[in-house]
């Protein structure tokens, strides 16, 4: 055990703490200390409103609930989402951080036992689950605690019972992954624990999607009485149907509602028993599967002529950047999954729902308001708007594509490599913003283009087109320079998880804001001129088409300019 | 030919200088050897020649042309390997290839049997078609040994190239090193081994706390030293009087 806990220790302290997000001590260069104040300012007045929506969620329900005494279903509510979400993500977490860190090739040959390796790492991840789940559940625990009015012994029992949420889910998670890579003992290669990671994570996304459309019925309902009747709904199915998944979770609940110090004691217990039987099958499965993994698919095969020849076809150094730009994000399922992938499959997300809900009988409504949408857009005179939804789901799409928001940071350390080819830094810069840009404008300019061609075809104006188009394509161009901007600014290279680029560098989420504020302000202008002011939608829509692209074309030039500089300044 | 007038580096506030006022000359037809202690300057020195790092003063040029005045046509003239090999590892080999070679212009014919002749050297034929992710470390230092020379470039710059290597790689690249020296151009690179750079090197370049201590021939350092037997005793006996 002494050996475990000093392990514990380094990988706290060292740099291998870098991929579960906590940095302590990772890094040897000395920071800017009023940088990173307001850094961490900035972070703080970001989350602001999250925090208030979810304090004030957590007060106001349980108030609403009170009266019928059934405000332990947000206690009920909060542990079963924690524990849930550990669990989900946990799989493709532990699978990376047993399997895939670097930091193995260095653990493996130490005189460690495998339970004190995966014991260690697991209480790693364990601290960071409590940080990450408390940033998204402790302000709705705090508004319960303080509308249900909770005693000094409860706010501590809330506090050690929050504390030990997550350990059970990881335990679990670990075994059923330490499980998987047995079976697959000879066989697994990086290439596919990636593979199976990123599946996993879909699934995940997918399962919370359909279960939105679930939420979403249900969100039709307003007023105190059916939100509590909601909520007495969710006690009833949710908590019900998923509560039998994690069996800690009444005596947590009883912990702090009744509130009980016995009951504590059960859900450290059988948190204990869960390590135990953890440790157990960590000593017969890890070794066997993180030994045998092979480095290489071993899929070696010389090419034939024939894609040799597919594969050398002459490129500029903009396409070949561009390529490599493109390739580099398609392949990485970390990166696509967090900068991409909701640009390009929102529509899915929007389906599924639908499909969910038509499913289980409520989708009549759904698709019956749906279709008389498309037949009032459909109209001539909905074209300005036409015009304004567009608009407004490109400020939307644009804002949450980080594809051009994280392009110098998914470099990393090879970002030296960019300054020692013979390509300007400007050709280089063009080719992340045209990848960035191109994904953004696909998810927005590409699919509204696919909508008002329908809604042409059935009666709308044509005109509303290229309207439609240039504030789109304006919009995406100024965003994409604006998020570059910032990564160039505040880039984030030393990583040695892809994860840290991506989920862990908050500068992508200072652009987004930027530009939802900046883009709903221009979605509000257009409104008011266009539908309340009575004013042409055309003669608005190019006039703020143009003034955006000047605006784009402006933000282009500064960035490359800026880019140019920085670049030549950035150093290790 | 790599010129370096007067180059200084500070990295902290300090002021303490990770290279110092280095000039040296590495001369065509000849290979370098880059030697010096951890931490004594040898990878600041090469990433300062590659443009990765701007230096606080001095210029430095290749083939004639300065870094800072004409960066993109001196970075043409060398190909380099970098100390880390963990690049690109989402390209395919042969992808990352293609990439070198679209970079610095080649034509696609050259390109083609370039390629085909150094797979060939380090028998990574069959690995090309993999992703650089799925290669052990020492084909990732292959692959990138690749992508570096591909466009022929006069001038090799190389940190801790071997690092990795299996022996019938190391050779081959030992080799092309002579090859090349022979053909009349240069290379540079450093090493921590001494005995590759006893048996490879023309001249050594021997760097200490950022300053350079010797420059010349293997011939040159042991007439100063003659009371030592081999390079390993000279170095050590020089870095401890720096």
């Amino acid at each position: 055990m002494r050996k475990m806990w000093a392990l514990t220790r380094v990988l706290l302290k060292s740099g291998a703490a870098q991929g579960y997000g906590m940095t302590v001590g990772a890094s040897t260069k000395k920071k800017n200390p009023v940088m990173t104040a307001v850094l961490y300012i900035v972070i703080l007045v970001c989350l602001i409103p999250y925090f208030t929506m979810a304090f004030t969620s957590g007060l106001n329900i349980t108030k609403a609930l009170h009266p019928l005494g059934q405000d332990q279903v947000v206690l009920e509510f909060i542990f079963l989402a924690g524990s849930l979400m550990t669990l989900v993500f946990g799989i493709s977490f532990i699978l990376s951080i047993f399997y895939l860190s670097t930091d193995i090739q260095t653990l493996l040959p130490l005189p460690l036992r495998s339970e004190e390796i995966v014991l260690g790492k697991l209480i790693v991840t364990w601290l960071y689950e409590v940080f990450t789940s408390g940033l998204l559940l402790l302000p709705i625990l705090i508004g319960h605690g303080i509308g249900a009015r909770w005693s000094v012994l409860q706010w501590l029992l809330g506090a050690l019972t929050f504390f030990f949420l997550p350990l059970m889910p990881l335990a679990v998670a670990g075994i059923f992954s330490m499980f998987v890579m047995f079976l697959l003992r000879g066989r697994a290669s990086r290439g596919m624990v990636m593979g199976i990671s990123t599946i996993f994570l879909l699934a995940v996304v997918m399962l919370f999607s359909s279960a939105g459309g679930y939420m979403g019925s249900m969100s039709e309902m307003t007023g105190d009485n059916a939100i509590a009747e909601m909520l007495q709904n969710l006690a009833g199915s949710v908590i019900g149907k998923y509560g039998k998944l994690i069996p800690l979770l009444g005596p947590m609940t009883k912990a702090v509602s009744q509130p009980s110090i016995l009951w504590l004691l059960v859900v450290i217990a059988g948190n204990l028993v869960c390590v135990g039987v953890f440790c157990l099958a960590a000593r017969v499965l890890y070794l066997p599967g993180v030994l045998s993994m092979k480095e290489s698919g071993g899929r070696s095969r010389a090419m034939t002529a024939a894609q040799q020849e597919k594969m050398l076809r002459r490129s500029s150094p903009f396409g070949a950047c561009l390529a490599k730009e493109w390739r580099t994000l398609m392949r990485s399922p970390v990166f696509f999954m967090n900068t991409a992938m909701i640009g390009l499959i929102w529509p899915v997300f929007f389906l599924l729902p639908l499909i969910f809900s038509a499913l289980t009988g409520d989708g009549e409504s759904l698709f019956s308001l749906l279709g008389r949408a498309m037949y009032f857009l459909s109209e001539p005179e909905a074209a300005p708007i036409v015009v304004l939804i567009i608009f407004g789901v490109t400020v939307f799409g644009a804002g949450l594509c980080m594809v051009a928001g994280t392009a110098m940071s998914r470099e990393g350390r090879s970002y030296t490599f960019m300054k020692c080819i013979p390509v300007s830094y400007r050709t280089q810069l063009s080719a992340k913003l045209a990848v960035g840009v191109g994904i953004s404008a696909f998810s927005t300019a590409g699919y509204g283009l696919i909508a008002m061609i329908y809604l042409v075809i059935r009666g709308l104006s044509p005109a509303a087109i290229p309207i439609a188009l240039l504030l789109s394509l304006a919009m995406n161009v100024l965003v994409g320079c604006v998020n570059l901007f910032l990564d160039l600014a505040f880039p984030k290279l030393n990583w040695e998880n892809e994860m840290v680029a991506v989920k862990q560098h908050f500068i992508p989420i200072i652009g987004m804001l930027i530009s939802f504020v900046v883009g709903g302000l221009l979605c509000a202008a257009y409104g008011i001129l266009v539908i309340g002011v009575g004013m042409n939608y055309i003669v608005v829509g190019l006039v703020l088409g143009l003034v955006l692209a000047a605006l784009a074309a402006g933000a282009y030039f500064l960035v490359m300019a800026f880019g140019q500089k920085r670049l030549s300044q950035l150093e290790d | 030919m790599i010129s370096l007038r007067g180059v200084s580096k500070t990295y902290d506030k300090k002021g303490v200088r990770a290279v110092d006022n280095l000039n040296m000359d590495i001369a065509d037809g000849k290979i370098t050897g880059f030697i010096g202690p951890n931490g004594a300057g040898k990878t600041t020195t090469l990433k300062i020649i590659t443009g990765i790092l701007e230096p606080d003063e001095g210029t430095v040029t290749i083939d004639g042309l300065d870094m800072r005045t004409q960066p993109l046509e001196a970075k043409k003239r060398f190909g380099f390997v970098a100390d880390s090999p963990d690049s690109f590892l989402r390209l395919k080999g042969l992808e990352y290839l293609h990439f070198c070679a679209s970079i610095y212009g080649v034509d696609p014919a050259v390109e083609k049997s370039k390629i085909a002749d150094m797979a060939q050297r380090f028998d990574m034929q069959k690995a090309l078609s993999d992703k650089i992710s799925n290669y052990s470390h020492g084909m990732r230092q292959k692959i990138m040994v690749m992508g570096a020379l591909l466009h022929d470039p006069n001038v090799w710059i190389l940190d801790e190239p071997l690092t990795g290597l299996d022996p019938k790689a190391a050779f081959e690249l030992k080799e092309m090193m002579r090859e090349h020296a022979a053909a009349g151009r240069s290379v540079l690179f450093s090493t921590h081994v001494l005995e590759v750079a006893e048996k490879l090197c023309d001249q050594v370049i021997i760097i200490n706390k950022g300053r350079i201590i010797f420059l010349g021939t293997l011939d040159m350092l042991r007439e100063q030293y003659p009371a030592q037997e081999n390079l390993e005793d000279i170095f050590l006996e020089l870095i401890s009087h720096a």
